[in-house]
Order: C-alpha cells, then structure tokens, then sequence
C-alpha cells in the first residue's frame, strides 16, 4: 500500500477495527508493517497492536513532502525521494505500535531525504537517505547506528523513551 | 549586488542562513526551536550580515522564503570545525560556503547556538 493509499484510507474519526486494532480498512504489506506488538523497550508483548493517534498526522506531514521539487529552499536542494517517505512511515509504524510518543518533528533534509526527530531539541533523531537506508542518532551519547529493515528497534525505542 | 570584502571571514562576522518553515519547530510548552535538519548537507551556504548591511539591505534579503534567518558567528561554525570562507555569487556577494558534508554532531550544535531572526511582517 503507498503512502497515498495509506492516508486516504485512514478513517476520520481514527476507528480501530476491533479485531486487529488497526485502522478499518487498512492493510500491511511489508515486515516492518506487520510485526507484532512491543512494549516500550521492543519486546514483543504478544499482545494485538495498536497504532498511535499521531501516526495520521506524521503520515500527512510526509504526503506534503512528497510534493516539494528541486531547490524547496533555495539551495538547491533536491527533490524528496519517495523511497525516503515510504521508509520514514514504515519506521513510524513500528514505533506507533511500540507505545512510542510522537516525534517532535518531522522535516525534509537537503539530499531529498527525512529526518524524524524526538525530544524538545531534537535529541534523538533518525535520518532517512534518499535511497531508504535508516540511522539513528543520540545527540548527547553523539552515538550512530543503523536500522535496517527487520532489524531490533530496542535501542531506538529505548532513547525515546527517555527524551519524552 | 557588488562590494569588496576581505578574503576571509572575521571570527566576529555573524552568519546567516534561511530557515524554512519545516524547519522551525514548536517546543512543548511554548517557544520555537530550529531543526538541525536546516544545516545537513553539503556545502553550507551561509550569507555575511555585515555585508548584507553595508549594501543597505537587512536579514529578510537572506531569510526570503522562509521564516527568518538562523544566526551564528564564525567563530562558532569555526569550535565545531567547520570554516565558512568567503565565496562571492554574481548575484550575492554576501555568500560564504563551509565545505564538505555536515555531521550530526555540527548540525545539533548549530541548532542548539543559533538565535532565530524572523522575517519582518
């Protein structure tokens, strides 16, 4: 499903179909959409998932990017790359399910990728390239790693917890 | 625009780069900050306020476009490791550039330094 598909199919009034806890209508397609329900250190719980009210909102705020074209800002930025988006709000959808609060905010970067911010100076941030590829930051540890797809989102989940 | 400038930029100098509305970010329980995303990438381009002054012209001239201006110094760009240097355009001959890639590291601490110009209404 793109992201398009997504937004649009998101109930007005966030309705959760009572059998899966999802929102009515929708559909995951992928690993990182389907996986199961973590408690806020990433463990799974067992339990049925539960999105986030604020996973609607990020999900406009990346549509809107999605429009921006060469030079957004002036300097000479490029385009934002749809795979950028697509994994931005792959990586939203695990954290929406994790318990994890919203991120502070969300913004395009130069390169034409995302970056999603946690935290009320941006202490946590997870930059996404054009390409896709996800890596985390800890401002204070000045601390990278990677978040490949599948991969544990324990570390990621567990330092926004502590900046929320 | 033309002016002479020195070949290089005084520690003193204050830098300006535009902020874009994305990039300005309301704070829980009041205030605004700006993003590090607003310096990650590639050849930072900056604007030299004193030049920008001395041809009659103020922030919005940098800051066109978006919602303001973020301010820091040279001296500033320059505790992190980064060297802004002159780099005069045909049409802006307030422009200096801090080349090669930004790091997180550099980007944050601009965000968390800088002070926000806004545009004039």
């Amino acid at each position: 499903m793109s992201l398009l598909e997504f937004t649009s199919r998101w109930p007005e009034d966030d309705t959760i179909d009572e059998r899966r806890n999802w929102p009515l209508g929708a559909t995951w397609t992928t690993n990182e959409y389907e996986r199961p329900a973590t408690d806020r250190f990433g463990d799974s719980t067992g339990a049925v998932p539960r999105l986030q009210p604020w996973l609607r909102s990020a999900a406009q705020t990346l549509t809107r990017f999605a429009s921006y074209s060469y030079n957004w800002n002036g300097y000479d930025e490029r385009p934002i790359a749809p795979r950028s988006i697509d994994r931005a709000i792959g990586l939203l959808r695990i954290l929406a399910v994790s318990d994890s609060p919203s991120p502070s905010a969300i913004v395009p970067l130069a390169n034409g990728g995302i970056q999603l911010e946690w935290g009320d100076n941006g202490d946590v941030t997870v930059e996404v390239s054009p390409s896709g590829e996800a890596e985390g930051y800890h401002v204070d540890k000045d601390a990278t790693w990677q978040l490949r797809e599948g991969a544990d989102f324990s570390q990621l989940i567990r330092y926004i917890a502590q900046h929320a | 625009m033309s002016q002479d400038q020195p070949d290089s930029v005084n520690d003193d100098e204050h830098l300006w780069r535009r902020v874009a509305a994305d990039y300005f970010i309301p704070v829980e329980g009041g205030g605004m900050r700006v993003s590090s995303g607003a310096w990650k990438t590639r050849n930072l381009s900056l604007d030299r306020a004193s030049i920008v002054h001395s041809l009659g012209l103020d922030s919005s001239f940098t800051g066109r476009g978006g919602v303001g201006v973020a301010d820091l110094t040279a001296a500033e760009y320059r505790s992190k490791g980064m060297n802004p240097v002159p780099d005069p355009l045909p049409d802006n001959s307030a422009h200096a550039i801090v080349e090669g890639k930004v790091t997180n590291s550099q980007a944050t601490a601009m965000s968390r330094w800088c002070a926000f110009i806004p545009n004039p209404e």
